[in-house]
């Protein structure tokens, strides 16, 4: 499922990112890549969700809907 | 001579501009919000009978550039001789900002790591073991908060060593074998390559798989096709491109060293700060809350500012009585000392009282780390016209002052987006607009009225933002770290709002009161006549105002807090709530000033920032769009 489908405060585990290559770098560098695992704190009704990485214990990530879209999860083991 | 460069470099929100006022006497701003910082600020600093030049550079999460904010930091690093590097590290955020800590080390530039934070990161549980830390990247590692000033003369001390005792290159972090192994063959291929300063030769065969384009503008003479058969050797055992390889081998890296050195405590909790985010942040109540702190900011802003103008204004306009009877001994000179007077006067009567609370609830505002959850609000908003939620920074900065705003554009991504952005900044009302909101509508009209024009203006701002993206593809998304909220430091505002007011005296006033010597000269000479009835058209006919008011606005293209110091000089009467203004009028000269043509320090950098093409449109745009907004009011209003 995507970032926008999964629900809140659940631990996911990134599958992939399908955004275009500037945006998967932007991400990737702000700690936000396949294979960590997150958590998806708020989202709004527009669609905008906050998320955490959970892997590296970072700073929480605000990201708009088109990119939510883009960011594959699924239920972490 | 030509003094030795010590460089701040890490992560946004890291501490750096922090660290840098603590080190020097010139203030870079500060803020809870990633990417404070987006041009280059440098100082001189005395250590120990060395003077060094130490600079303060933009964050940035790795250095692949993704805005033009990073791009001045990379540029800066690969372009200038850098003697060392001081990697400023957020100490909660260890894993993400190692994997920074680690490229810079790649660069081969001697480092050393200030571990920031450190009164956060207990607060949070996180221990970090700096020795470990230090063993492991053979690079010294020295504990600092840089808010309190704590762990600074260890750090520069430190430096100090490391630049004047020759400190051999940090020791590179090993990558797994066949990437060694493409790197060695493309380092190889260097050799004959002339490496622009002291970067190592290593930092460019990993760029070369990672992020080509980086190298290739600084490896001018270099060979593409030599490095080609190595990156997509890598491709192919990888399956995918090269930067995600190494990307990937850093963060392993990373979080393999933030597990040996580091060892969280207690659970990562903060109760109440995360308590009030999910009020902040809330679908609904977040929304609800916004609203109320904006009207909450301005009330106050209003209310105080017209509190201390009352204070002063009695005595200004008794003043001018001593000096009346040079009026018909000496003309000129009564001229000259009317516009002194009212240039002081209209600075500290009108100006700073409300100028100086709008700075201390912004720096306030500022280190709470609430803009991020703004932008954040926003961002749906945003996106209706044409935007997105990274603009939400530079426009809340535009409150305060255009220039600036207009530089924190440098923060967005996409060439559009920031294009958009900063035409419309130019209307969002500056302290200074503000003051002349705030001034008039506190002798004229009411709060209920600038409630009004408040609005008025953002229902502009948003629908030129839909018409200016009817001309561009659709906007990306946001990507925006949100850091976590503090409360703000009572000394940090001090120290902020004294500079600001320090500026503000130093820059505007002598501005504001040079501008009313020369109204007064204007008005001796009858030249102001002059201009007055060339801009009557305009003025009088076009938006009903009275035809002084003319020369004012002339003037108001210098500052626009001009254009109220300067009100009642131009309209001859002894004080601002004298000029007789009906409430139509008030409305409709404030809804022209806010829109009309920014000041000519904004003109100059959004020049420079966006080119003359755009600053030319810009301009006739403005003064189209305010003419149209006060005709629009007049007719209106005269009904
Ligand atoms: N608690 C605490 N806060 C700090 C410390 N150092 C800096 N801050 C705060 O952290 C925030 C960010 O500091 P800045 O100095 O603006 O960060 P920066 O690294 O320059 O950020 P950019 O310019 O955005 O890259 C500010 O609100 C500072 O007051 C510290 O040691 N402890
Ligand atoms: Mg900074």
């Amino acid at each position: 499922m995507c970032l926008s489908d999964a629900p809140c405060n659940i631990s996911l585990k990134i599958l992939k990112i399908n955004s275009e290559m500037v945006t998967r770098k932007k991400l990737l560098s702000m700690g936000i890549r396949p294979d960590d695992s997150l958590i998806k704190i708020f989202e709004m009704n527009w669609g905008g969700v906050i998320v955490q990485n959970l892997t590296t214990n970072s700073t929480k990530v605000a990201l708009s809907k088109s990119l939510a879209n883009d960011i594959i999860v699924d239920y972490a083991a | 001579m030509q003094h030795k460069t010590i460089v701040l470099v890490g992560q946004p929100n890291a501490g750096k501009s922090t660290l840098f006022n603590v080190l020097s006497d010139i203030k870079s701003s500060t803020s809870n919000f990633a990417g404070t910082t987006v041009a280059i600020k440098q100082s001189l600093i005395n250590v120990n009978f060395d003077t060094y030049k130490i600079i303060d550079l933009p964050g940035l999460y790795s250095l692949n550039p993704n805005d033009p904010a990073e791009e001045v930091t990379v540029n800066f690093l690969l372009n200038h001789h850098v003697d060392l590097i001081i990697n400023v590290v957020d100490s909660t955020l260890l894993s993400r900002s190692i994997e920074l800590s680690i490229e810079l080390i790649e660069l081969g530039i001697p480092m050393v790591i200030a571990l920031n934070m450190q009164d956060e990161a207990s607060r949070y549980g996180v221990r970090i073991y700096n020795q470990k830390l230090k063993d492991i990247l053979k690079i010294p590692v020295i504990p600092t908060i840089a808010l309190f000033g704590k762990g600074v003369k260890d750090l520069i001390d430190t430096c100090d060593h490391v630049i004047t005792r020759g400190y051999s290159k940090p020791e590179f972090l090993k990558f797994t074998l066949h990437v060694e192994n493409s790197i060695n063959v493309i380092q190889e291929d260097l050799k004959e390559t002339q490496i622009p300063n002291n970067i190592d030769s290593r930092f460019y065969a990993i760029k070369l798989i990672e992020n080509p384009q980086i190298a290739f503008k600084s490896l001018k003479s270099f060979d593409r096709k030599k490095s080609e058969l190595a990156t997509q050797q890598i491709q192919i055992e990888h399956n995918t491109d090269g930067f995600e390889v190494i990307a990937y081998e850093r963060h392993h890296h990373a979080m393999k060293i933030t597990h040996l050195v580091s060892e969280l405590k207690k659970k990562k909790a903060q109760p109440f700060a995360e308590k009030l985010d999910s009020v902040l942040l809330h679908p609904l109540w977040g929304y609800f809350f916004l609203l109320l702190f904006f009207i909450v900011y301005f009330i106050v802003i209003f209310q105080v500012g017209t509190f201390i103008s009352g204070l002063i204004e009695p005595a200004m306009q008794t003043l001018p009585h001593y000096y009346e009877p040079l009026k018909l001994i000496s003309p000129f000179l009564w001229y000259t000392l009317d516009g002194l007077f009212q240039g002081i006067a209209g600075s500290i009567g009108i100006v700073l009282p409300y100028f100086l609370p709008l700075l201390i609830l912004t720096s306030l505002f500022e280190d709470t780390g609430y803009m991020s959850r703004i932008a954040f609000l926003l961002d749906g908003l945003f996106h209706r016209i044409g935007l997105h939620g990274k603009s939400v920074a530079p426009f809340i900065m535009g409150f305060g002052c255009t220039v600036p705003a207009l530089y924190a554009t440098r923060i967005i991504e996409n060439e559009r987006d920031r294009l958009i952005t900063g035409v419309l900044i130019n209307f969002i009302p500056c302290s200074a607009r503000l003051t002349v909101i705030f001034a008039i509508s506190s002798a004229f009209t009411g709060p209920i009225w600038t409630a009004f024009i408040f609005f008025f203006v953002l229902l502009i701002i948003a629908i030129n933002g839909k018409i200016l993206s009817y001309f561009f593809t659709k906007p990306t998304g946001l990507i925006l770290e949100i850091p976590n909220l503090k409360l703000p430091s009572l000394r940090t505002t001090f120290k902020k709002t004294q500079f600001k007011v320090k500026e503000f005296l130093k820059v505007a006033v002598p501005y504001l009161i040079l501008g009313s010597i020369v109204l007064g000269w204007f008005e001796y000479f009858g030249a102001s006549k002059i201009l007055n009835s060339f801009f009557s058209p305009l003025v009088t006919n076009v938006l009903g105002l009275p035809e002084q008011l003319g020369s004012t606005l002339i003037f108001g293209f210098l500052r626009k807090e001009l254009i109220i110091v300067m009100a009642s000089q131009a309209m001859g009467v002894k004080s601002f709530s004298q000029l007789g203004l009906t409430t139509a009028q008030a409305l409709v000269f404030t809804i022209f000033v806010i829109l009309y043509i920014p000041c000519i320090s904004t003109f100059a950098v959004f020049w420079k920032e966006f080119g003359a093409k755009t600053v030319v449109l810009t301009t006739i745009f403005s003064i189209t769009m305010a003419t149209l907004c006060g005709l629009f009011f007049k007719i209106i209003l005269n009904f």
